[in-house]
């Protein structure tokens, strides 16, 4: 029996006092606090990776695994600051197909860069 | 694909029934933030009837509107009736449009004893829309569960969980009483210490409260603008801590709403006992 695991990809707006134009930190951010809510066990499973990011509208795109889905949007929830400036992750919409989710990013502004 | 952006807010109405302003920000920065995640309606603490008539003026130049539900109701008095039909009409009429922010006021009483309680509720009821009594006093709470001045008890993550027991949370649900759960302390520990010990003190309350069906709310409990969740956000946090995301529907906006509406009912001039109204010629 084959199982396949299926993507879901989150479109979420970072809402900060200051632009985050270093994607890693977010990224670091995200890894950190889903660590620290499901385990090093949970990350591994998650099979989180930052697709884009854009700096003029501060919003991106994040890939997970679909048994995952619920727990990024709690750690997305927990995350209130990053290098000490308030922040919200605001996740926009969910999609399994890639195309859609970027459309939807398309909708909100453009897209410029290439994470990872 | 843009339609589908504006259509959101007819899905995703949310709430934030507890917010404490600090003096860096102001009314306007959680308004900002609240259009900004969707959130329709923001009741704000130690805010009076009188000084939310002020804070109403002062969105007039702004890219959002703020309404009050007690002119909303004036303006429905004759219209509508039951309590479905107002709350429907305010639903679709007003809180849908893309701007439209609801405010209310709001109260939270600390107070150690029954008698305290008492005083103040007497001197508090009619400023204030909503009034919330946080304390750890088992038998405060008891007497609280049952008094239909109070709409909500505050159960704080950071509380010891033996606060509430069987009794008390069947006598909120005989009274129709609603548990306030608070989430900000989920959100502001520094330690993963600290983070822990609240945790496991939320998980074994929401245990409780959903072992003996007891209705309940959340509230994410601001005081910046950053520390707002929507709807969505609240039921996520809920699912971390024990309660299924389907079943927590109505525990960020609904029950919020129709308190609200049930005290502004109350409030008003034309209000002589729950379901009759008298009107001047």
């Amino acid at each position: 029996m084959t199982v396949i695991e299926r993507d879901r990809y989150v479109v979420f707006k970072v809402i900060s006092q200051t632009i985050i134009d270093d994607i890693s930190i977010l990224k670091n951010a995200v890894w950190e606090k889903y660590k620290q809510l499901f385990g090093l066990k949970g990350t591994t499973e998650a099979g989180l990776y930052f697709e884009f990011f854009s700096d003029d509208m501060q919003s991106g795109l994040i890939r997970c695994n679909s048994r995952s889905l619920s727990s990024l949007m709690i750690a997305l929830a927990f995350i209130t600051s990053i290098n000490d400036h308030e922040i919200i992750l605001h996740p926009l919409y969910v999609s399994g197909i890639i195309r859609k989710a970027k459309e939807y990013l398309d909708s909100l502004g453009s897209y410029n860069h290439n994470v990872d | 694909m843009q339609k589908e952006v504006i259509s959101k807010r007819k899905q995703l109405l949310s709430c934030e029934n507890y917010v404490s302003m600090c003096y860096e920000y102001k009314v306007k920065d959680f308004a900002d933030m609240a259009l900004k995640l969707s959130i329709s309606l923001l009741i704000f603490n130690d805010f009076s009837i009188s000084d939310k008539k002020k804070i109403l003026q002062s969105s007039d130049n702004e890219n959002y509107q703020f309404l009050s539900l007690q002119d909303i109701y004036k303006k429905l008095n004759k219209k509508a009736f039951s309590f479905e039909d107002i709350a429907d009409q305010i639903k679709f009429s007003y809180l849908e449009k893309e701007k439209a922010i609801v405010i209310g006021s709001r109260k939270t009483i600390e107070e150690g004893t029954i008698a305290s309680v008492k005083k103040l509720l007497s001197e508090l009821r009619k400023q204030y829309e909503i009034i919330c009594l946080k304390t750890n006093d088992k038998k405060v709470l008891k007497w609280a569960a049952q008094d239909r001045r109070i709409d909500y008890i505050i159960l704080d993550a950071s509380y010891n969980s033996q606060v509430i027991d069987k009794a008390l949370c069947s006598v909120m649900k005989q009274s129709n009483k609603y548990f306030e759960f608070v989430i900000s302390p989920l959100l502001e520990t520094k330690t993963e210490q600290e983070l822990s010990t609240v945790i496991r003190n939320s998980k074994k309350m929401l245990k409780i409260i959903k072992s003996y069906n007891t209705p309940f709310i959340f509230s994410a409990n601001p005081s910046t603008p950053y520390q707002l969740r929507n709807s969505s956000q609240m039921r996520c946090i809920g699912e971390f801590l024990g309660i299924p995301y389907n079943k927590t529907k109505k525990n960020t906006y609904d029950y919020q709403f129709s308190n609200l509406i049930k005290n502004v009912i109350k409030l008003d001039d034309s209000y002589l006992f729950e379901g009759v109204r008298g009107f001047h010629r």
